[in-house]
């Protein structure tokens, strides 16, 4: 089904669960509470199934986006 | 007859309108769905999906199918049918959905983790393709008896059954027709996907069981691994 792909944080209230992420262009709420905040909007994490899995520098970002096809 | 692309799109379509995977656009996904049609606007939606359109062009060619959206190939990913046998990978995965789930995603790795156990559960069991058999059907909603995945720290099995309730349609759009007490019916997500004939339920059941097998093999390996490294403790 779906492979994990890269999102950018646009902003995370400190302490919530849920936060709204750039991903492939689109803003959608995303959990995060798998990861420790706080989140930094501007910064990447790897998305899988609505849940933030891992912070990912912006370069291998732009790697795993370049794979998908699509730009940061 | 259900044609193969409105088959994808009723197991596809509620992680895409979740916004899990594939394209952005989910009206279209069902408007395709709804109309049953293969053309390139269709196939070019049917691409996005990132993980599942590897896995059809992969049966297709291991079986000699010109079209990755042949009914058969996108009933062989979903549910399991004889095509599978056919397109075995070394490590003994099948291109079926429950492999993917299973073996391939993050989540099971997870399942040790305290902090990550109940969503990484919740994430395998909604992830896969569920079975149950009707209880209900209020028309947008399902009321079904299935069930959930268990984990009890160091193998994942099938738990007692549980009813759920699960959605239909909405807004007047439906992708399958009414169901009735005692219909098998396939889930993904919190969506009813389709109505199962006896031989696409075992055929599910045998597929999801074969890659849970294995995935509870490969895990007992990594503790295995784990427990038996030698050497001095790195703090």
């Amino acid at each position: 089904m779906c492979l994990g792909i890269p999102g950018r944080v646009v902003d995370c209230p400190d302490g919530a669960d849920l936060g709204r992420i750039e991903v492939a262009g689109v803003v959608r709420e995303i959990n995060l509470s798998l990861l420790d905040g706080p989140f930094v909007p501007g910064e990447y994490v790897l998305i899988h199934s609505g849940f933030a899995l891992e912070r990912m520098s912006p370069e291998r970002a732009a790697d795993a986006m370049a794979f998908f096809g699509a730009d940061l | 007859m259900t044609t193969g692309p409105a088959l994808f799109v009723r197991y596809a379509f509620a992680p895409n309108r979740l916004g899990y995977c594939g394209p952005a656009d989910a009206d279209a996904l069902l408007e395709y769905g709804a109309l049953g049609r293969a053309d390139g606007g269709f196939r070019a939606l049917a691409k996005q999906f990132e993980g599942a359109w590897p896995q059809l062009r992969l049966i297709a060619a291991a079986t000699g199918t010109a079209d990755p959206l042949d009914r058969e190939v996108v009933e062989a990913y979903w549910i399991g049918n004889r095509l599978l046998d056919r397109a075995r990978n070394a490590r003994g995965g099948l291109p079926h959905h429950s492999y993917q789930v299973f073996c391939l995603y993050p989540w099971a790795e997870l399942l040790g983790d305290e902090r990550r156990t109940a969503q990484a559960l919740r994430v395998l069991d909604q992830c896969r393709i569920r079975w149950g058999r009707v209880i209900a059907d209020t028309t947008d909603h399902v009321v079904v008896e299935s069930r959930p995945l268990l984990w009890d720290g160091s193998q994942l099995a099938l738990g007692p059954p549980q009813q759920e309730t699960a959605i239909r349609g909405f807004d007047g759009v439906r992708l399958i027709e009414r169901l009735d007490p005692g219909d098998w019916v396939s889930l993904h997500w919190e969506w009813v996907c389709d109505r199962l004939t006896p031989a696409q339920l075992v055929a599910l059941r045998h597929y999801s069981a074969h890659h849970l097998t294995l995935v509870n093999e490969r895990m007992a390996q990594r503790r295995g691994g784990r427990a038996g490294m030698s050497g001095p403790r790195i703090p």
